[in-house]
């Protein structure tokens, strides 16, 4: 992938994601779990927006409430001005574990949300050419999934999610099950992939490097039940790869991030939500 | 599942390949013939006809005649039935091709019925639960009484055998559908219909090609009992024929090439089925 000139200009202003007053609550058996708890928060258009915490802090059950697949227990989740009630196409997810579908070559995959919206085929074609270029994977655009690698599969994930062209895309821990080499150079893809086709993404994570290399924004949820407990704006360059992990910033803010988290008293790095 | 793992099976996977790719070399590889032991393999044939020729008439007759023929004879009657081998091929195979063409579309049809619709699932259970275990042969008297020796019975008695195995393994098959595809196509855009078609169908298609294996040999055993019980042709009727008029050897070639069909039939389901799942992983060592 070229690495991406900064197209601050292209990025237009307003909101895209209001969550206010958001608590979900499951039923365990006869107890009644609280997994979030009075969440509000505002994501801008073309914002990228980490969010960590410990785990089994509900930041996945936070991404599915945008989602759709889970419902909220009170509260309300606009997407552009728009209640969601359930799973739709205008908010595509990159999930952790491989659903990429396997009977599908990538460029089926890739091509599969217009598809299903009935999309003349020229424009499913020319769709396809972008993104199937976009995370560099012209050679095997016929190839079945199982002759990728994982980090292959993961960039067929990523573009079918773009192709949708959805208002937000959202993440959940989707390089939590790549090896650290994969999962830096992925991040290192994904952020210049945004700088050049500018996208809301809200993208969960427990890695806190990830987030703060990631994330125009960092929102911390506390352990069970969620709530926001900071938020960091990393601010660093536009244009960045892995180096800038060792930069005074970079460090500070990590070690801050580390620091919080700690005084939650729970492991940093247990494992998925 | 961490990329390390997965490489791990991977690696494990393309082991086992090359081991049967070696195997499969043997056969072929004139180096492999005589270095890994294909030779062993003709030898096996040829001590197996040997002990046949040995045991039956031509030879020592340890055999009588009348219990087990000699090759020359099975040979021998090969052509002295031939002109009536063509008719009651082609009838078994009609009946076994009806009687498994309908007992598939049936259970796959019902299977997928009860897998997405739990009223459909609640009423039709218990019926397919107490079917299932019944061996179907043990229902002939009724057929016979229902249908006499008509096509009817025969078909039927096919029918419900392939559908008892293939209605179970479609119902276990979209039970094993990974949540992760369905929820992946609903947030993509998928309706419940396109969900069905373009991911519920196509990962059942790989489970069900062991149960439609099993279903293809069941239906030419089905099929020879159904002409054990009455029929004017096909293989098993020429089979039984065979026994009323005392022609073991006339017996044998039914056997060999009832045989024969159902090995082909497997192989041709091997071909379409490993074909229309050449994305799967299985697809790659089968």
């Amino acid at each position: 992938m070229t690495v991406a000139q900064a197209q601050t200009a292209s990025r237009e202003p307003g909101t895209e994601i209001e969550i206010q007053d958001l608590s979900v609550r499951y039923d365990e058996g006869d107890q009644t779990v609280l997994a979030l708890d009075r969440i509000s928060l505002t994501v801008r258009r073309n914002e990228f927006v980490c969010v960590m915490g410990p785990s089994g802090c509900g930041k996945t059950t936070l991404l599915y409430v945008i989602a759709g697949i889970v419902r909220p227990s009170s509260g309300t989740v606009l997407v552009e001005g728009e209640p969601v009630d359930r799973p739709g196409p205008d908010r595509a997810v990159v999930f952790q574990e491989d659903a990429v579908f396997p009977w599908m070559t990538v460029e089926q995959n890739i091509g599969y949300s217009l598809r299903m919206r009935g999309r003349p085929k020229e424009e499913i074609g020319a769709v396809v050419d972008r993104h199937v270029e976009l995370v560099g994977l012209q050679e095997f655009r016929r190839a079945w999934p199982r002759q990728l690698s994982g980090g292959m599969k993961k960039r067929v994930d990523l573009a079918r999610g773009y192709a949708a062209n959805p208002k937000v895309l959202l993440m959940d821990e989707p390089f939590g099950a790549l090896d650290i080499e994969t999962k830096e150079r992925l991040q290192e893809e994904l952020h210049s992939l945004w700088l050049v086709a500018p996208r809301t993404i809200v993208f969960i994570t427990h890695d806190l490097e990830e987030a703060l290399f990631l994330g125009d924004r960092v929102i911390l949820l506390s352990p069970r039940p969620g709530r926001i407990a900071e938020t960091y704006v990393p601010d660093l360059d536009q244009k960045r790869d892995m180096s800038i992990k060792g930069s005074t910033r970079f460090v500070s803010l990590s070690t801050e991030l580390r620091g919080k988290l700690k005084s939650f008293n729970v492991d940093v790095d247990a494992g998925a939500s | 599942m961490s990329e390390v793992e997965k490489g791990g099976r991977r690696a494990d996977r393309e082991k086992i390949g090359s081991g049967v790719e070696r195997a499969v070399s043997s056969r072929s590889g004139r180096a492999g013939f005589w270095r890994t032991g294909g030779y062993l393999s003709l030898i096996a044939i040829a001590l197996w006809f040997g002990i046949w020729f040995a045991i039956t008439e031509d030879g020592f007759a340890l055999m009588r005649p009348i219990m087990f023929p000699s090759p020359a004879k099975v040979i021998d009657a090969v052509g002295r039935i031939s002109h009536l081998l063509a008719e009651d091929v082609a009838m078994t195979m009609v009946r076994v091709l009806v009687g498994f063409t309908l007992g598939t579309l049936l259970g796959i049809g019902l299977g997928l019925q009860m897998a997405y619709n739990r009223k459909v699932f609640h009423f039709f259970n218990p019926l397919v639960e107490s079917i299932r275990p019944v061996p179907v042969i043990a229902m002939i008297p009724f057929f016979l009484m229902w249908f006499g020796i008509t096509e009817p019975g025969k078909l039927l008695l096919i029918t419900l055998g392939v559908f008892a195995i293939v209605v179970v393994s479609t119902l276990e098959a979209v039970r094993n559908v990974p949540p992760i595809f369905l929820r992946a196509g609903e947030t993509l855009g998928a309706s419940k219909y396109q969900l069905f078609r373009t991911i519920i169908i196509p990962a059942v298609i790989p489970e069900l090609i062991g149960p439609l294996r099993v279903a293809a040999a069941l239906s030419y055993t089905l099929v020879v009992a159904g002409e054990f019980m009455g029929a004017q042709s096909g293989l098993g009727f020429r089979i039984m024929e065979a026994r009323r008029l005392f022609n073991p050897d006339v017996i044998l070639v039914g056997v060999v090439v009832i045989t024969g069909l159902s090995a082909i039939t497997d192989t041709l389901i091997r071909k379409v089925t490993g074909y229309i799942t050449r994305w799967s992983e299985r697809s790659v060592s089968s």
